[in-house]
């Protein structure tokens, strides 16, 4: 459910966006048949050992923004085990070490409060970071998966007014690049995730304005706008 | 087990049940039950329009199943973005689907995720739509269908993948029963009940590229990344409790020998699986 509400805010950013004339976010227009695109364009690296799907997913998020570093200096950096194991906080200082967010820190999909509003504002911090052209390390499938969240899409529906997340780009080190996932399947997949502090301050303010305008496929589920 | 694997081209119609007999080793408890009834019925009476509508509400068939697909991929509009606002070669499985020169193949998917168990629908199996280039029989793209004929995931394939032979594109998937006798000589099992599924561990077999699992005896096997396993009924491990997070998951991950891994079973349940020594059949 989280998802809906980052869509949300992603939504109402780029008509707002386009509406002023000022900025626009994406490519497309949301009002448009094909919806509004944001598509980050992290290169893509497969893992190289069954276990460094952590140490691809930095190699990425790092050579988005310019900087080459092995899989292998990476997995040493952030203690990665044989077997694969790291806690997420030494994964945020791998972020920190190799990518330009200096503030990245782990974002977990959970803890006190409305659960459908704690996961509304972590979605919302998603796509607010995706916005600010910041990927986000995601971590899925009961934390022992990685990836980068690399964009994803959106369109208004003109029958109802609201704005409808369509999918999620999530580039998968052992799949491939860019896996098209809906909303809300995405939105069970991950738990937690690596994300930049200031690419996300504005999320819990778009999503108390937007949320309740804002739906997604392959979930009922509608945001509280209440921020946590 | 029936899995019903058929190639059709757009616009032929033959009613094929998409499973049958299907196996799992963990299943859902009630407690979800109210939930996926009311997620259920939100989808049968969804409009035309609705985030939540497809043609043929929790398909049946393969064709209904591409069906779905087909709506849900149109109404994205994909065709109608630049190149290069898509990800790598979607634009060849747009221009494919509107210019109706792809095949597909459907086959069905178990789902041993703790995705069969969701917050909002079961999933019991995922249908998988595999789409083909009609011309050079290049596997495009594959789609990943929930029982409700909802998205699930969609994936397309890069250039050098789609530059290998065509037959052993569509060999990566085999006919389970088929895909059954290639395991048999290669592990000197006599493997049955073969059936595709998606789990979640350090056996990852994502809904898009599933593992062949089978029964032999009383014991369950997976066939992963050309290693065969055979899935331990003990002990079984519970999310929150065992694993979850990185965290929990780390000291879990350091106690498996070297030839063990996590899978899940379904629900919110794993185990863990060891590599078979094996020698190939003659």
């Amino acid at each position: 459910m989280l998802k809906v509400g980052t869509l949300t805010v992603v939504c109402a950013t780029v008509l707002v966006a386009a509406k002023s004339c000022t900025v626009q976010f994406g490519s497309g227009d949301p009002s448009s048949p094909g919806g509004s695109t944001v598509l980050l364009g992290v290169p893509y690296f497969q893992q190289e050992t069954e276990m460094y799907c952590v140490p691809a997913a930095i190699q990425m998020w790092a050579a988005y923004n310019g900087n080459y570093v092995s899989q292998t200096d990476i997995a040493n950096y952030i203690g990665c085990t044989p077997n694969g194991g790291t806690l997420l906080e030494n994964v945020a200082k791998g972020v920190m070490r190799y990518t330009n967010a200096k503030d990245a820190y782990p974002d977990y999909d959970g803890g006190i409060g409305d659960p459908s509003v704690v996961q509304a504002n972590f979605t919302s911090r998603q796509v607010t970071s995706l916005l600010a052209r910041t990927p986000v390390l995601s971590v899925v499938n009961n934390g022992l998966h990685a990836g980068i969240l690399d964009g994803g899409v959106w369109h208004t529906d003109d029958s109802t007014g609201l704005y409808v997340w369509d999918l999620v780009y999530f580039s998968d080190p052992q799949v491939g690049p860019d896996t098209r996932v809906d909303p809300g399947t995405w939105m069970e997949e991950i738990q937690s995730q690596i994300i930049s502090r200031s690419a996300t301050v504005s999320a819990p303010s778009e999503l108390a304005t937007y949320g309740p305008n804002i739906v997604a496929r392959g979930t009922a589920f509608r945001f509280k706008p209440q921020q946590n | 087990m029936r899995l019903a694997t058929l190639i059709l081209g757009l616009g032929l119609a033959i009613n094929v049940p998409l499973r049958a007999a299907p196996w799992v080793l963990a299943d859902c408890g009630a407690e979800g039950q109210t939930a996926w009834q009311v997620f259920e019925q939100s989808v049968r009476t969804a409009k035309p329009g609705s985030h939540l509508y497809v043609p043929k509400a929790y398909p049946q068939t393969d064709p209904a199943a591409i069906m779905d697909f087909l709506y849900q991929y149109r109404s994205l509009h994909r065709d109608q973005l630049e190149t290069a606002h898509l990800p790598v070669n979607e634009s060849l499985l747009a221009q494919g689907i509107a210019n109706s020169t792809v095949t597909y193949q459907v086959l069905r998917v178990e789902n041993w995720s703790p995705l069969r168990c969701g917050r909002e629908q079961r999933r019991n199996y995922f249908i998988l739509i595999r789409v083909f280039d009609v011309a050079s029989g290049a596997e495009i793209a594959r789609a990943a269908l929930a029982p409700s004929g909802l998205y699930a995931s969609y994936v397309t394939f890069r250039d050098a993948e789609m530059a290998e032979p065509a037959a052993a594109q569509r060999d990566r998937i085999m006919d389970p029963a088929q895909a059954m006798q290639v395991a048999d000589a290669q592990f000197n099992v006599k493997g049955q009940s073969p059936e595709y599924v998606a789990t979640w561990g350090t056996i990852y077999c994502p809904m898009t590229s599933p593992c062949l699992a089978f029964k032999q005896a009383n014991d369950a096997y997976i066939v992963y990344k050309s290693a065969l396993y055979k899935v331990n009924s003990g002990p079984l491990l519970a999310v929150g409790k065992d694993l979850g997070t990185p965290e929990i998951n780390k000291a879990l991950l350091e106690s498996l020998a070297a030839n063990e891994r996590l899978v899940s079973l379904g629900g919110p349940i794993y185990t863990t699986a060891r590599e078979v020594a094996h020698t190939p059949a003659h």
